[in-house]
Order: C-alpha cells, then structure tokens, then sequence
C-alpha cells in the first residue's frame, strides 16, 4: 500500500508555473515534470508529458515495468517534439521528468533532466537519481563536489530534456522497497532552493505528509522561491 | 542592453547593440545593419524596442524566419535566431538571462561518421608539452579539480568552449587572451586556451 501527497507551487518570482504532477494511488505511478521554453511552451510541454505517460501507465496489468516507462516516455518525446516542429511558440520547447511506478516489492524509477527522485530509509536521505546537468558531468568526472556543483550558476544547464530532439534517453533503474520508506520526488526550484539536510529534516518530521509536502514547499519559497516548486512525497505502509 | 550577433554561414561577423528604438536591416547601406547578400531585400525587416522588442518582416521578397518559422510580426525574447537571407541575427538580452531558469544544452549527440571536422587539443606547457591529444566526446573538461574547468563541445560542423564555475569561483579561464564566460564561443583553429596555469592550442581539421 502506498499513500501519498503532491503539490506544485508557482514560487514568488515567476508569473506561471510550467512545472506539473500527477499521479494515480491505484496504478502506483508518479510523475512529475518541468517544461522550459518561451512564452507559455514549457507548460505546453510539461502537460504533454505527463498527461501521455499518466495515460500510457494507467491501468499497466501485468506488463514490464522498465519496457512500459521507456516506450511511455518515448512516446511523449515524440509527441512534444512533433509539437514544437509545428509552431512558432513552441519551438524549442522541452520538459524534464521523473516518474517512478510501484509494485509489491519494487520501485522502477525513470528519469530526463534535473528532475530528482529521493529515497528516505532509516534516516538516511539517499538520491537514487543522476541529474543529466553539466556541473553533474563535471561532479563525476571529478572536477568539482557536490557543494560547488549545488553553488554554480551553471547548474541550470541540463544535458537532456523531452522534446528537443526526435530520440531522447531515459535512463531507468529498479530498487526494492521497504515498509517504512519514503520517496520525494522533485524539481530543481525544491532541491536548488534546499540543502539535502533540510530536505531530510523536512520530511522526517512527525506530521501529516501533506503537511510535510507544504513544509517543503514554505521552506522554498522562504529561500527565495525563484523557481516553480514541485514536491511529491510517496509512503509505502 | 539587448544587442544582435550577427553571424554568417556560423561565422561571427559582428555585434550590434540595440540602443536606438527602431533598427533596419536589409541590403541597402542606408540600413542601420546593412548586409552584403543578394538574399536579402533592400528594406528587409525592422525591430522595434517598445513596447516590447519586437521584429517585423518588411514585406520582404525572401521573408524572415524567427527561430526556423517564416513570421511577419513577432515578439523577441532572450536567444532568439532570426534569419535574413543568409545571415542569422541571434537576439542576446543579457538582463534576461535568469540563472534560476533552465537551460537545454544544444549538444546534440554526434555520431562519429556525421563530424565534418576533426578537433584537438595540444599541451604547449607543464612536462607535457607537445602532447596532442583528440577530442573524442560531445562533451570534453579541460581544467583542474576545484580550480577551473572549462567543457568544449562537438557540434556537426565545429566546436564551440564555455567556462563552468566551480561553486561561486570566478572565472579566470581565456580564450585568445579574453576571460570567458559561461556562454558558448566558437574555436578556431589555432586558438589558445589558458585553464589554471596550463596552456593549451585547439587544432582543428577536415575529415
């Protein structure tokens, strides 16, 4: 059994939110993402990707997890790409995105971009995703840590999106789960705005986990809040 | 200030800051950007400041594109290409580059066979000096750990160099005796690039 919680915020220094969640308690899926683009494109595009994998996942049956992420999330690179071919205002139009579907005994998470996916076990706050971002390419190969990478200001340029180009990989992974877990998922305008303790703090707490999901999104805002902010958190009972 | 970087066939020709409400571009030299290209018409386009910075097609033969669709009247925003003839006019507001939004970086994956040019990196100082080594990746750091870094990236047709800072460091990386920035800049051969104390020649080739 898993319960969860979701909100998405505009933050205090955009004028629309081009970030987007959706999820479905009964099919154990969660998605999330953040469109970029001119105008109003990158609602365009957030909106294309999570309504086509929230269709695409809901009532799965039996099928492969990982095969139904990936051609789910093929299937809305295609979609937006095409989108962004036709008109104007769209052109050059992308989307990250996270979404994890859950089993019995299994999370088979997929991810674009610097959308984020992190477990909470035993007090341990572990992100299970690598964000496709030039500081996090540089982070691996050594040239700077994660604190310098978190204080770039090139952290905001991201390798890999939905929609720029007519093929796009995604890059999937399977976890086991345990009672007692719980997963955050979340745009870069939380986890840019968050030190990992704070996140950590924010959502140990004893409270109701939509109170958690509000939490993090006040806690953002009170950093500054300079991008749309998105949180799901998901319990497994 | 907004301004143009008007460019030619990939080539830099010029910068033209946008400091005047109302520029025209064509072909004629009465223009206040003039461009040498039978492509383009006498009085081609306009772009107006206020209300808003935008560009209007001025009926002309060959027609303007803004970002790879012909228009007649458009608004402009930051990293806009239009296209005039054979030329292409990049629209750069610095005050709108938001460092809180989210940039694609236009790297598409290079297959090997698609490269038209070969790029390579020359040590000119250090006990290495006089190694030449290929660039081999879309993406390549030149640098050194928690000091500098620097990435050259592959493009079909050439390969472009932007400083990366490490935390809040500053940048104090050169290209041709230039500090860079994080914004992409072209290579060419010959060029040299000066990353924490190393000294480095980018040498480039047909395939």
């Amino acid at each position: 059994m898993i319960k969860l919680f979701g909100k998405s915020d505009t933050g205090l220094q955009r004028d629309h939110n081009e970030d987007l969640i959706g999820w479905s308690e009964k099919d154990g899926l969660v998605v999330l993402a953040d469109g970029m683009g001119g105008h109003n494109a990158g609602e365009v595009a957030s909106e294309i990707a999570v309504s086509t994998i929230q269709q695409q996942l809901s009532n799965r049956g039996q099928g492969d997890a990982v095969e139904l992420i990936q051609n789910a999330v093929s299937l809305a690179n295609e979609v937006i790409h095409q989108r962004a071919k036709e008109s104007l205002v769209c052109a050059g139009m992308g989307t990250t995105i996270v979404v994890a579907l859950f089993d019995e005994t299994q999370i088979t998470i997929g991810h674009v971009g610097d959308s984020r996916l992190y477990r909470l076990r035993d007090g341990i706050l572990q992100q299970l995703t690598s964000d496709h971002s030039l500081v996090q390419e540089l982070v691996d190969e050594g040239f700077m840590n994660e604190a310098e990478a978190h204080e770039s200001v090139s952290k905001n340029v991201i390798t890999r999106a939905l929609g720029t180009a007519s093929n796009v990989e995604c890059d999937i992974q399977q976890q086991e789960i345990s009672t007692g877990d719980l997963y955050l998922l979340c745009s870069d305008g939380l986890s840019d705005m968050l030190e990992a303790n704070e996140i950590l703090k924010l959502i140990s707490a004893e409270t109701a986990l939509d109170q958690r999901v509000e939490n993090l999104v006040v806690q953002a805002n009170q950093h500054g809040g300079s991008d749309n902010i998105s949180a799901i958190l998901v319990e497994i009972n | 200030m907004a301004k143009l970087i008007i460019t030619l066939n990939g080539l830099p020709l010029k910068e033209f800051p946008l400091d005047i409400q109302r520029i025209t571009i064509g072909r004629n030299s009465s223009n206040d950007i003039a461009l040498d290209d039978e492509t383009v018409s006498g009085e081609h386009a306009a772009i107006q400041l206020n209300p808003e910075p935008t560009i209007t097609d001025l009926k002309s033969t060959n027609g303007t594109e803004l970002n790879n669709f012909k228009i007649r009247k458009e608004p402009l925003k930051h990293g806009d290409i239009i296209k005039i003839g054979n030329h292409q006019l990049t629209y750069i507001d610095e005050q709108a580059q938001d460092f809180a939004s989210t940039i694609i970086l236009d790297s598409p994956v290079v297959a090997e066979g698609e490269c038209l040019v070969q790029g390579s990196i020359k040590l000119l100082n250090g006990t290495k000096a006089g190694e030449v080594r290929p660039i081999e990746k879309d993406r390549t750091t030149l640098g050194r750990p928690g000091v500098q870094a620097a990435v050259i990236m592959r493009h079909p047709d050439g390969f472009t160099l932007m400083a990366v800072p490490i935390g809040q460091g500053e940048i104090t990386s050169q290209l041709n005796g230039t500090t860079l920035t994080r914004d992409e800049r072209k290579l060419y051969d010959g060029d040299i690039i000066e990353i924490a104390g190393a000294q480095l020649q980018f040498l480039q080739q047909a395939v």
